[in-house]
């Protein structure tokens, strides 16, 4: 091994001490909120979570799946089934309306397919239905969905969204 | 959900390029580092937030950011091993008056460099240099031979 080569020892080294960590009471508590953003959001609560609302009645199944939680600007979907209760065959939808208030929390409402009116729905088609939304504002948006079956009967469910800023 | 495994990626991916960058780029900074420094913001924002421009995407963003460099600097309190891996170990460069060329080669630091913190340092003769260490920070410290040794 040459001089060059040789392993040189350096300047002393720090010492060493038992590790641990300690936070202040405030710092603790910071440091909750701060790490329960991210736990929230891994969790879906911050708005990428959906809700599946269902209604049964004699002849019918009506379930509708809601953004429990959307974000503002983010374009969002209802679906919206219906079928029948017995053998579960899908049925068409005569009409779906979603109610002035809690369309009011919304923009660029637009129903696929696009055959539908907007947001009232004048033709017959088979389930499912999509209606696309742009949340505006922030803060709940809630109001009643309403589907018009092919024999005339009328079904409603209470649906709710909440729009984070 | 999608941006906070985002923002775990593209911390780890930053990380790891600093990490594999070396010492060199934490210290002083050249135009060149300096660019690739300032340039990685603008690369990695779009991949962050995508197309969603909400406030609580840029909060989950932050506070997720936050939350690792939190974490990484817990672990590497808490473990030795973690914080040598993090932050690296000082790299002798001078030992008693005599350039350590493997390690200078290793860290890609330029004689005149060395030469240059020793000037800085009020030391004229390398001879009189005793240690040089470039820290984990990348600084260089000068540390010279007590009189009469």
């Amino acid at each position: 091994m040459s001089e060059a080569d040789k392993p040189v020892r350096g300047p002393e080294p720090a010492p060493e001490f038992a590790r641990r960590l300690v936070l202040g009471r405030w710092q603790a508590a910071g440091l909750v909120l701060l790490l329960g953003v991210p736990v929230l959001a891994l969790g879906r609560l911050l708005g990428d979570r959906v809700e599946s609302h269902a209604l049964r009645t004699g002849e019918w199944v009506l379930v509708a799946e809601v953004p429990a939680c959307a974000r503002e600007g983010n374009q969002m979907r209802i679906t919206v089934r219906l079928a029948r209760a017995a053998g579960g065959a899908e049925a068409p939808l005569s009409r779906v309306e979603l109610s002035a208030d809690y369309l009011s929390r919304f923009s660029a409402v637009r129903p696929l397919p696009s055959g539908f009116g907007d947001p009232v729905t004048p033709a017959r088609v088979s389930a499912p239905m999509i209606i696309e939304l742009t949340p505006e504002g922030y803060g709940w948006a809630r109001g009643r969905l309403g589907v018009v079956t092919e024999t005339g009967q009328r079904l409603e469910l209470a649906v709710k969204t909440f729009v984070f800023p | 959900m999608e941006t906070v495994l985002r923002v775990v990626i593209i911390y780890a991916v930053i990380l790891l390029g600093l990490r594999v960058l070396g010492k060199r780029e934490f210290g002083e900074l050249s135009p060149l580092e300096l660019i690739t420094l300032i340039l990685i913001p603008d690369l990695v924002s779009q991949g962050v937030v995508r197309s969603d421009y909400s406030l609580t995407n840029s909060i989950i963003a932050v506070t997720t950011l936050f939350s690792l460099v939190f974490l990484v600097s817990l672990l590497s309190h808490r473990f030795g091993r973690v914080e040598k891996w993090i932050d690296g170990e000082p790299t002798l460069l001078v030992a008693r008056g005599r350039l350590l060329v493997k390690n200078l080669n290793r860290e890609r630091i330029s004689p005149d460099e060395v030469y240059s913190q020793m000037h800085k340092s009020g030391c004229e003769h390398l001879s009189r240099v005793r240690w040089a260490v470039l820290e984990t920070d990348g600084r260089i410290s000068i540390i010279l031979e007590k009189n009469g040794e």
